[in-house]
């Protein structure tokens, strides 16, 4: 071989290694339908079931996603992964961000490499989104067998649902003022633009969210929620009709504007978040400490126990209601409405893990959500209080405002509800409502 | 035992090192200051009868460290700081009068900062990247530098589950990438050129890793 043969070959070498340190990508063919590696539940025999002491209650696993078309994209038929871009929210209530507006998001970047026919993640980023895919999966194969067929419909429609990782908020005032927010530990569920978000990962998770099906499965709840009590419409409260909103028990965007509305769309996303996955505990991957200064531990949203009451988020008689230590925003008060479904459910002689139950006593609670807005026209609503005219939503529970309209809409919701446990929701409800659903309106109760 | 006696007693012996050390650091740096300031006005103004005389610059070498701070895209809309601390080894190689090209090799190591993650679950990456690269150098009272280079990076990539979450090997590899880089940097000479400051602004690109952005960092080299 000659010299400049040699130093053609080194040259090539020395390319190859180059090109060679690069291919960690996809590097076999793979796929439809795509086999990924993803941190996942482990699956137990029993939802019920206590995790043992120190055991672990997530793992790595190998899944097929069944439903990807593009793997770059993570993109379905029914979700597509995003990362980045900013959301305006100009109104959020919990992890519902009910007015703003979002852009900027981009596809995702994966680095991965196929092992064996299995996507690998290479980075958190990667995991993160892997896993959150499969839970979208998951989720919307049960919400389809979950919810009643009007709302499926309803729900495919929509289309796409774009799930964003790690969005920059921006949130304003009605006084025009910005913040830049960096939200972690949350999930939340944005119905005007039918957009999911991800916040960024933080050390409050005890397993990230994104891989955390029954997270999921509650925010997907929200976007049921508003397909089948509102038909998928996102209706804005316009303050300047504020005189005339006082005179009107329904007017356009006072439902969206109740606080006992938004606490019962909590409640019910928690019941989808079980009715799919069978977990009874949505914040269970949260790392919340104890509240000391409650009298009892009453933000735990775990739907099998019932450790409070109306009676212990809704004092009217404390003389200092800022030192009160009662829980009193809409979370409590929706998982008051959980728990009675889940009790009812039982009590029906289901087993937690029959996953088929679940889903046929879920189809009931959708339809007969899907009915409480035209019984709430025939019912006699109470006018709404001034704040709501005016399109100002409340933080806290009111014993004055909140029990007619919860009441209200619990009677409109059981007439739609199946006849053969009508009675024994109505009745698990006025146990733990108590005074929230006044006796005139427990008419399904006999 | 002997170690809080120690303490106590010698509380007001460091108190005193503390200040010396401190007079000590003022003194250096007015002392570097002024040093530089001479060495430089000697090297930008010589009198015409001695640049004449002034012989051929000759190849030089520097050996230094560096701390860079690598903004990488993190999740969705977050950046990331990577601290990478490092060794350099510079060559000046006279080519034209004032420039310099200089070639120079470096090593790095990645992985002292690690990505937001959540407590249950996270992957951490590790590793050490070694890097060929050529500039061109102006000597002049600030030394501008512009380099390219080139180079392989090996990392490691470990799963760390704990709490509810199982720890796993399912995840662990290891990697060779290959990188580039473009830094442009302005060199400020002290002690007549012994020592130079360089701070300097870096675009890399990382083959299969994307996420890299800018670099900022700081060279600090010795002549030898």
């Amino acid at each position: 071989m000659t010299t400049s043969a040699k130093s053609k070959t080194r040259l090539w070498s020395l390319g190859a290694l180059v090109l060679c340190t690069a291919c960690v990508q996809q590097s076999e063919p793979f796929g439809p339908p795509y086999e990924v590696l993803v941190l996942d539940r482990v699956p137990s025999a029993s939802p019920l079931e206590a995790p043992t002491p120190g055991g672990a209650e997530f793992a790595l696993q190998e899944r097929r996603l069944e439903t990807i078309e593009d793997f770059e994209q993570l993109a379905s038929p029914h979700f597509r992964i995003l990362q980045g871009g900013t959301l305006n929210a100009t109104e959020v209530k919990g992890d519902k961000v009910s007015r703003g507006s979002f852009a900027g998001a981009s596809p995702p970047t994966l680095r991965y490499t196929v092992e064996s026919g299995v996507a690998v993640p290479r980075d958190y980023s990667t995991l993160l989104m892997f896993s959150a895919a499969y839970q979208f999966e998951r989720t919307f194969s049960g919400l389809r067998s979950a919810t009643s067929p009007n709302t499926r419909a309803g729900l495919e429609a929509h289309g796409v649902m774009d799930a964003i990782f790690g969005p920059a908020i921006a949130a304003s005032d009605e006084n025009g003022v910005e913040v830049s927010l960096r939200l972690r530990t949350n999930a939340f569920f944005f119905a005007q633009g039918w957009q999911f978000g991800l916040a960024g990962s933080s050390p409050l998770e005890r397993a990230p969210f994104a891989a955390d099906g029954w997270i999921i499965a509650h925010e997907l709840g929200h976007a049921v929620f508003q397909q089948a009590l509102f038909d998928g419409k996102v209706i804005k409260c316009d303050e300047s009709l504020a005189d005339l909103n006082q005179r009107e028990p329904l007017f356009e965007g006072r439902l969206e504007e109740e606080l006992a509305i938004s606490g019962l769309n909590e409640g019910f996303a928690d019941w989808i978040s079980f009715a799919v996955t069978g977990g009874i505990d949505p914040l269970a991957s949260m790392d919340v400490p104890p509240d000391d200064s409650l009298d009892v531990n009453v933000s735990e949203r775990l739907m099998t126990e019932d450790n409070f009451r109306w009676s212990q988020i809704a004092k009217s008689d404390a003389p200092d209601p800022a030192a009160e230590t009662r829980c009193r925003g809409q979370y409590c008060l929706g998982t008051l409405f959980a728990r009675s479904l889940v009790a009812t459910y039982l009590g029906a002689g289901h087993d937690p893990a029959d996953e088929a139950a679940r889903h046929d006593f879920s189809r009931g609670v959708v339809g007969a959500l899907e009915g409480t807005l035209a019984a709430l026209e025939e019912l006699e609503l109470p006018l709404p209080e001034p704040g709501v005219a005016r399109c100002e939503s409340r933080d806290e529970v009111s014993v004055e405002w909140d029990p007619p309209l919860i009441g209200a809409f619990l009677q409109a919701f059981l007439q739609g509800s199946p006849a053969q446990t009508r009675a024994a929701l109505c009745s698990e409800l006025a146990l733990r409502f108590e005074d929230g659903f006044p006796v005139q309106f427990r008419k399904e109760c006999e | 035992m002997f170690c809080w006696k120690r303490r106590g007693q010698g509380e007001a012996a460091a108190r005193g090192r503390a200040a010396r050390r401190i007079a000590a650091l003022g003194s250096a740096v007015a002392l570097t200051l002024g040093l530089s300031r001479g060495a430089n006005a000697q090297e930008d103004a010589p009198p015409a009868s001695a640049r004449e005389s002034t012989p051929e610059p000759s190849a030089g070498f520097a050996l230094g460290a560096s701390l860079g701070f690598l903004q990488q895209e993190g999740l969705g809309a977050e950046t990331q700081t990577q601290l990478v601390p490092g060794l350099l080894a510079l060559a000046y190689v006279p080519f034209a009068p004032r420039l310099f090209l200089r070639p120079g090799l470096r090593l790095g190591y990645v992985g002292l900062t690690q990505a937001p993650s959540s407590f249950g679950a996270r992957i951490e990456e590790r590793g050490v990247h070694a890097t060929a690269e050529l500039g061109i150098s102006y000597d002049a009272w600030l030394v501008p530098a512009l380099s390219v280079g080139g180079g392989a990076h090996y990392r490691s990539i470990d799963f760390i589950g704990r709490g509810i979450v199982a720890d796993s090997d399912a995840i662990d590899r290891s990697e060779w990438l290959g990188m580039v880089f473009a830094q442009v940097g302005l060199g400020l000479p002290l002690f007549r050129g012994a020592l130079v400051v360089e701070p300097n602004l870096r675009l890399q690109h990382t083959f299969s890793d994307e996420r890299s952005l800018l670099q900022f960092g700081i060279d600090l080299t010795f002549a030898l």
